[in-house]
């Protein structure tokens, strides 16, 4: 698990206010092949990684499970913005966040849209033409500002270093990725479920955890918190001959 | 009934309290749900491992009195199970 690495442990302390909490049972299934051996496992477990700010204001949502190295970068970006939103007066943060959120979708579809040579610079290259408008001290690199990149670059390029150098852009580790076990959970959560968390946050009044919490499960992580069988009901009895 | 009888059985009666009550964890973490009361005798079939190197805050709130002072956001994950727990 990340959080048992000293490494990434520390980027946690050094840059979030880090809790946990369940939001229910995890199910777990118990195979007992007899003669004593017995195995034990838990099934349809998921996580989300919601980053705020100090009043509770989620300014974004990684969901789903990621290799070490892209969460660490997606939470990276994260907490750039959180910073850069903390920095605005109040009554503008939100609306920043669903503005934020509503390009990032837009980039996300128009990068899937386009060839598939010139797909991953689009993604790098708008965002750095827009900050640079925009943020013109971006150019000295004065700020630490991450600009948000589809990590599904990351994962498929292999190596970080494989990447164009660009002016302001942190290259967050430089070390070979070592292990793609979790690279397809990884380029899921990044294709899949980042849309739709930039959708859901986009049209968000009110962002805080109590109140996306059941739709960040159901919507984006396809499990249904109010379902006692988490949508497994009808896998394990449509077919089953003795019933329930 | 002897005060000797009487007395074993308050300590055993109070010994079962403790146990009903090991969820409710100096560190404040809890089920945000059901609120089922669970045993240490039912717990102990998924051990309590640490959960990770990061020193956790004990909930959001806690967490969010520490974002003010510090400045640094608040991380706040969530999961099925308890992370506290060898299978989670």
């Amino acid at each position: 698990m990340s959080f048992s690495h000293p490494d990434f442990a520390r980027f946690v302390a050094e840059h979030f206010e880090p809790t946990w909490e369940s939001v229910r049972d995890v199910p777990q299934v118990t195979i007992d092949f007899g003669g004593g051996n017995v195995v034990r496992r838990t099934l349809h477990g998921n996580i989300a990684t919601y980053i705020c700010l100090a009043d509770g204001t989620v300014v974004d949502v990684i969901a789903g499970v990621y290799d070490r190295r892209a969460y660490r970068g997606r939470l990276q970006v994260a907490a750039g913005f959180a910073t850069e939103i903390a920095a605005l007066p109040r009554g503008y943060r939100v609306a920043e966040i669903r503005r934020y959120h509503a390009s990032q979708l837009a980039r996300l579809e128009n990068s899937r849209g386009a060839g598939r040579v010139d797909a991953r610079k689009r993604v790098l290259e708008v965002p750095l033409e827009e900050l640079m408008a925009k943020r013109p001290a971006l150019a000295t690199g004065v700020t630490k500002l991450r600009i948000e990149d589809s990590v599904e670059t990351l994962v498929t390029r292999g190596h970080v270093n494989a990447l164009p150098v660009i002016p302001g852009v942190q290259v967050l580790d430089d070390r070979p990725l070592r292990s793609f076990d979790l690279s397809l959970d990884t380029a899921n959560n990044e294709r899949e479920r980042r849309p739709r968390v930039h959708r859901l946050l986009a049209a968000e009044v009110r962002p805080t955890v109590s109140g996306l919490t059941k739709r960040i499960y159901r919507d984006v992580l396809g499990t249904d918190l109010d379902d006692p069988l988490l949508g497994l009901g009808q896998t394990l009895f449509e077919n089953y001959p003795f019933g329930r | 009934m002897k005060l000797g009888t009487l007395i074993l059985i308050s300590m055993a009666a109070a010994s079962l309290s403790s146990l009903l009550g090991a969820h409710e964890r100096e560190d404040g973490h809890a089920s945000t749900t059901n609120g089922r009361l669970e045993s240490t005798a039912e717990r102990a079939e998924n051990p309590s491992v640490a959960p990770g190197l990061v020193s956790w805050h004990a909930n959001r709130q806690a967490a969010s009195a520490a974002s003010a002072r510090s400045g640094r956001p608040v991380l706040v994950f969530q999961l099925l199970g308890r992370l506290d727990e060898e299978l989670c």
